[in-house]
């Protein structure tokens, strides 16, 4: 049994030393990369630019709910049509999620915000992508 | 600055509650020797904080950065107090093996290091995790948690409007100590934070195992794992599929200890481990309750009616009940609409469907073995636990069966599921079989260690390298 253990342990470490050099280049990679301030990473997001999303929560009240309207125009594409309204509830907390027809304010997203059929106050460009709109109820 | 000051301030929160604990179990012994235990210490006050805050959220309890500390402290000294009436565990290091073998200790020991320094390295200076899982959900439910102190915050109850509301608390919550020791939501932080479990992990592991085995079986074992692209890849991720097998080997190495040893002390941290699998996600309640039943039978087939102690095993895994509980009261789904548990009772159905168990089964099997992902972890382990049967036959036994069934129950999710085999396959079976490597593959140098010191025992002689077999004065 000695020798299954040896056997054991000198093949493991064999195995191991193959992912020796990857490893050393990785922490190589972030010992000599660029250091970027928590509050930039914290941005790191492929779907809703960054400067959308925390455009988004400086216009919004903490306390206020939101709603988002998707459209295409321009056309969107499929995974940001899904992937934009979360991205939103994902920053905006904890600011409430709520339905375009109960939201006080509303984000169109390739939509432009005449078509929302709702009047509306204070619309603001959030980014190229993006406006906001605060709605008016009676 | 003063975030990552709030995080490293919730690290040592973590590591001095488990530290109650392990002092209170009589792991640890209150000296400066006990710095081999950090990394248990912290994995076991993340589970230790979870079980308890999680149970608390349940039951409507506001948690925030005050509440949390004194939850922790609180804790933390209940724990440490049971040390005047526990013995603490005998320690009997294995002696100095030859030069050689050391050699190949040091080696598999630098390596564990060189990852972990890589694994912190890379979450540090990486930013926020972008995985669609952990922003469209688990990142988002920690953010409720944050800003609302629980569960039920504000109307309609977040916490349920993101997808999954059936899974259980306790990873949500640790996002939301993060965020709440760090002074704001900062998800770059959770890569960070998963980072550290995985290391504490690994130091886990190498404390608990290095107790009876010597280093030059652990560190190479612990090692080829550490570096197992499958494992590195997911030590970064936001994701708890890698968190429910850190608690679930965790709990398998001390439920063999405590098989071996019949000491307290283990029994409570296998506990604790699997209630905490349990509540980090579902799959870890299937895992946990297949684990405690065979801890269970092996206990019995061992130590006939004194195993039944491992009857306690059984209530970790029932920690979910409550989770159950609160979502019924909230008129929330139990389980997953990804899947339907019912079809279970339809053979034909179940029979029709084969092919989707077919794909699954085939494509988890090609996954576990592919050296590009798991190194030869699975085969390895196989092949050392085969020839050491004879030695201690019962763990082993119990161990294999654990594998087997629960790569049936992983499987057969994919057999009752609803969405479409190809694409249910493609996006989660790796990380959910992935469980299974990491548990095998950290118990293996554990048990090889244990059947090489009965081999000795039997033999008659000493060789040094391991403690004997549990002494009359068991505890249980």
């Amino acid at each position: 049994l000695t020798g299954v253990a040896v056997g054991f342990s000198v093949v493991s470490l064999a195995c191991a030393m193959t992912r020796v050099m990857p490893l050393w280049d990785s922490l190589n990679a972030t010992r000599h990369g660029e250091y970027e301030s928590l509050s930039v990473r914290d941005t790191n997001f492929p779907y809703v630019s960054p400067s959308c999303l925390l455009a988004a929560a400086r216009t919004i009240p903490v306390t206020a709910s939101y709603g988002i309207v998707v459209g295409d125009v321009p056309p969107t594409d499929d995974v940001v049509r899904r992937a934009a309204p979360r991205a939103f509830q994902y920053w905006l907390l904890p600011r409430l999620y709520a339905l375009p027809q109960a939201a006080t304010w509303v984000i169109t997203y390739h939509e432009p915000s005449e078509l929302l059929g709702v009047s509306y106050t204070n619309e603001t460009a959030l980014c190229a992508d993006a406006n906001i709109v605060r709605i008016t109820r009676p | 600055v003063s975030a990552y000051l709030g995080f490293v301030g919730y690290q040592a929160l973590l590591g001095a509650t488990g530290y109650g604990l392990l002092v209170g179990v009589g792991i640890a012994r209150a000296r400066l020797g006990d710095w081999k235990l950090a990394g248990l210490a912290v994995l076991v006050g993340w589970a230790l904080i979870g079980v308890i805050g999680s149970l608390a959220l349940m039951l409507g309890v506001r948690l925030d950065v005050n509440s949390l500390i004194v939850l922790a402290a609180v804790t933390a000294a209940a724990c440490a107090a049971c040390k005047f009436v526990t013995e603490p565990l005998p320690i009997s290091p294995p002696a100095r093996p030859l030069f050689w073998l050391r050699i190949i200790g040091w080696a598999g020991g630098a390596i564990i290091v060189l990852a972990a320094s890589a694994a912190l390295a890379s979450a540090f200076t990486g930013g926020a995790d972008i995985e669609w899982d952990v922003w469209g959900m688990w990142a988002p439910k920690a953010e409720v948690v944050y800003y609302f102190h629980g569960l039920d915050g504000a109307v309609p109850a977040p916490y349920a409007t993101y997808a999954h509301p059936e899974y259980p608390p306790l990873w949500p919550l640790t996002g939301a100590e993060v965020f709440a020791f760090s002074g704001g939501f900062h998800p770059a932080l959770l890569p960070l934070q998963q980072a550290l479990l995985g290391v504490a992990f690994l130091a886990s592991a190498a404390a608990l195992i290095t107790r009876r085995v010597p280093g030059w079986i652990c560190f190479p074992a612990l090692a080829m794992i550490a570096v197992a692209p499958g494992f590195w890849a997911r030590l970064q991720t936001f994701l708890p599929d890698q968190t429910v097998a850190y608690a679930i080997a965790v709990a398998a190495l001390c439920g063999v200890l405590w098989l071996d040893e019949r000491r307290g002390a283990w029994l409570a941290l296998t506990w604790l481990s699997l209630a905490a699998a349990a509540l980090t996600k579902l799959e870890g309640v299937t895992l946990a309750l297949v684990l405690a039943t065979a801890l269970l039978a092996a206990a019995t087939l061992q130590h006939g009616r004194r195993g039944l102690s491992g009857l306690y095993l059984l209530l970790a895994p029932a920690a979910i009940i409550p989770w159950r509980v609160w979502l019924a009261h909230h008129e929330l789904p139990g389980s997953s609409p990804d899947y339907d548990w019912g079809r279970l009772l339809h053979p034909l159905s179940l029979a029709n469907r084969i092919e989707r168990l077919q794909i699954a089964a085939q494509h988890m099997i090609e996954f576990l073995f592919r050296f590009d992902q798991w190194l030869l972890v699975l085969p390895l382990a196989a092949l050392a636990l085969a020839l050491s049967l004879r030695r201690l036959a019962v763990p082993i036994l119990v161990v294999g069966a654990w594998g087997v069934a629960s790569f049936i129950g992983l499987a057969g999710v994919y057999w009752i599921g609803r969405l479409e085999i190809d694409y249910y396959v493609r996006t989660s079976a790796d990380r959910v079989a992935s469980t299974l490597p990491i548990v095998l593959g950290t118990i293996t140098p554990l048990l090889l260690g244990l059947a090489l010191s009965n081999a000795a025992t039997k033999a008659g002689t000493d060789v040094g390298e391991a403690r004997g077999p549990a002494t009359a004065d068991d505890e249980l």
